[in-house]
């Protein structure tokens, strides 16, 4: 019951504070936002200059590249110097810029496909037509999804993971920090209130405002931003809570470790940082082994993944009830050891 | 959980009355290290319900850290604290303690009421006799018109009292206020030595922590710390019947030299 006291505090303290409240529910919504917009304006095609040739781009050209023509290789490599082109072609000279490599990619595919046109034409009509059969893209079904997920689709989930586990680390954070340097964790801990008690009401506390949060991300993706989202939604707010949980933990247990708001800071390079890189930012398949292990002692990389199992490929619990079986064991053994944090401030 | 109302509480203070013979706290030989530092050594102590126990010291005698070690916040290296017959750390006990810190301790983006009926529902009273108390204790330290303000609002004076009536809610049995009238007006100081008068005709038991030896003199009986022991123990007529001026200062001042320890040893 008394965990109920502490948890109605904090709900009162947070939804007065309209700055924490507006972090906390739009601050969200503006990165996913930043991020739809930056993944879904990405380079889709390369700018190539082909020097002293006539050429006329094909539709399959067209997909991939911008073509112009200019009359020297001098004017090609201004062009190239200054950024209007990624890249030339000189007659047998094919130059990419070359810095930045998603660019070079598709600078590689245009001179392909630039080659793959020139040998064609250098053909007999007749062979020709039947060489063209030959490089014919098949038609791909995919298992999962309808097939046009794009980069955001992908990252959606892992976000909104990463974003509800760092809110929750420093807003908990912050407020247990609050609780030992303001003096009020003494003044607490002189009634019946126990250790346990304290640390399950902001539990409670804090799940209400995750499970907000939760909303509020997941409507903004579904209704505004209309990408895929899976159609269980209780299941995405089940895997998030056990987030916002673990994130509530880790917060809280550290913040015994800080003397103040800026030592808490302190923690973000080495516990949220690398929690956003192991959530599946990256594909970890071909990296060495000790970083697929070291992902694993990173609970967030748990989460992330269950959330894209749900939201991309429309599993359900019995999929990722493991993960999330493994995230309440971070939870509970960050929990106790709190709970023996604290007892620097009461023994009982 | 062990509900308590008003009427509760009233039965559970004619109770206190019959049993006001018995010591309320009793501390016996309390040891106290930070790492290799002594801070506490052999304190002993006993209050009784009804009596005002002051607790007199420079800063660094360990005034603080007995006071803990009294609360039960802090472990012991040694020595027992018994309150009401009951070894400390109790949480049942801890519910009928009312601690006021030199720290305010309040949640300043709450309103003072929201404050004082948090501390009063984890005491275990319900939502209902919390605010009657609230509003209650807010009218006797004269903050009944600032208690829907936000405390981040209020001046010092007014987070003094609402500590101290934080430190009241719940209507506890024993009183420990640590340094409570550090930093306030003179008109406040005499509002707050009437409010602990008060609480000792309700057979309350109160133990103030101070350095200030005008307010010393209020107090029943008087322990004068320093570095960390007792260096005097008796009622302020006592011990300044002990010196030839006739005053507090001298008393402590004396016993400080008789017992040789160093004030800042703690």
């Amino acid at each position: 019951m008394k965990s109920f006291v502490i948890a109605g505090r904090l709900i009162r303290q947070i939804a007065g504070d309209k700055r924490t409240l507006a972090v906390m529910l739009i601050a969200p919504v503006l990165i996913m936002t930043l991020l739809y917009l930056l993944l879904g304006n990405g380079v889709t095609t390369a700018r190539i200059d082909i020097v002293g040739a006539d050429y006329t781009a094909s539709d399959s050209m067209k997909e991939i590249a911008e073509i112009t023509l200019v009359s020297t290789e001098e004017e090609a490599i201004d062009r190239l110097k200054s950024g209007e082109s990624d890249g030339y072609i000189a007659a047998d000279r094919y130059v990419a810029e070359g810095t930045e490599p998603s660019i070079t990619a598709l600078v590689k595919r245009a001179f392909q496909e630039y080659t793959l046109e020139q040998n064609l034409s250098a053909l007999p009509a007749q062979m020709a037509a039947q060489a063209e059969e030959l490089f014919q893209t098949p038609e791909i079904e995919m298992y999962y999804g309808s097939g046009d997920y794009e980069e955001f689709d992908f990252l959606a989930p892992s976000m909104m993971g990463f974003i509800i586990f760092f809110l929750v680390f420093l807003l908990a954070g912050i407020a247990f920090l609050r609780e030992r340097i303001s003096g009020t964790l003494d003044r607490i801990l002189v009634s019946s209130l126990r250790r346990s008690q304290l640390v399950a009401g902001y539990f409670l506390g804090f799940g209400v405002f995750a499970a907000l949060q939760t909303v509020v991300i997941q409507s903004f993706l579904v209704y505004v931003l209309r990408i895929h989202t899976g159609t269980n939604f209780l299941m995405v707010l089940l895997i998030n809570l056990t987030i916002a949980g673990t994130s509530l933990a880790m917060g809280t247990l550290f913040s015994a470790f800080a003397r103040n708001e800026f030592q808490l800071f302190q923690f973000i390079p080495i516990v949220i940082i690398p929690q956003m890189m192991f959530c599946g930012l990256f594909n970890l398949r071909e990296t060495p082994l000790f970083l697929q292990l070291l992902a694993k002692i990173f609970p967030l990389s748990y989460g992330a993944e269950a959330l894209r199992k749900v939201m991309l490929q429309g599993l359900g619990f019995s999929d990722v009830w493991l993960d999330l079986a493994i995230m309440l064991g971070f939870t509970l053994l960050f929990f106790a050891l709190n709970i023996q944090v604290l007892k620097k401030y009461r023994k009982l | 959980m062990d509900r308590r109302d008003g009427k509760a509480a009233s039965r559970r203070d004619i109770r206190g009355v019959g049993r006001s013979m018995m010591q309320a706290i009793e501390a016996t030989n309390v040891y106290k290290r930070f790492g290799s530092e002594a801070v506490l050594s052999g304190v002993d102590l006993t209050l009784r319900r009804g009596e005002i126990l002051g607790i007199l010291g420079p800063s660094g005698a360990g005034k603080t850290t007995l006071v803990k070690c009294l609360l039960g916040t802090l472990g012991l290296d040694g020595g027992t604290v018994q309150i009401d017959d009951t070894p400390m750390p109790n949480l049942r006990i801890m519910d009928r303690i009312g601690y006021m810190a030199q720290q305010d301790a309040l949640y300043e983006d709450l309103t003072g009421i929201q404050n004082l009926v948090f501390y009063a529902r984890l005491k275990g009273m319900d939502k209902h006799a919390a605010l009657l108390q609230a509003h209650e204790l807010m009218k006797l330290v004269e903050l009944e018109r600032d208690e829907n303000k936000k405390v981040v609002n209020y001046s010092g004076g007014m987070k003094r009292r609402l500590s101290l009536t934080a430190a009241l809610i719940g209507n506890p049995d024993v009183i420990i206020l640590d340094e409570p009238t550090v930093g306030i007006d003179p008109l406040l100081r005499e509002l707050f030595w009437a409010e602990f008068d008060r609480l000792k005709a309700l057979h309350r038991a109160i133990i103030v922590t101070t350095h200030v030896m005008d307010e010393a003199e209020k107090c029943d009986r008087l322990i004068l710390l320093r570095g960390g022991a007792i260096i005097e123990n008796g009622s302020p007529k006592e011990l300044k019947a002990k010196t030839e001026q006739g005053t507090l200062e001298a008393a402590f001042i004396e016993s400080a030299r008789r017992s040789g320890k160093g004030g800042d040893a703690a």
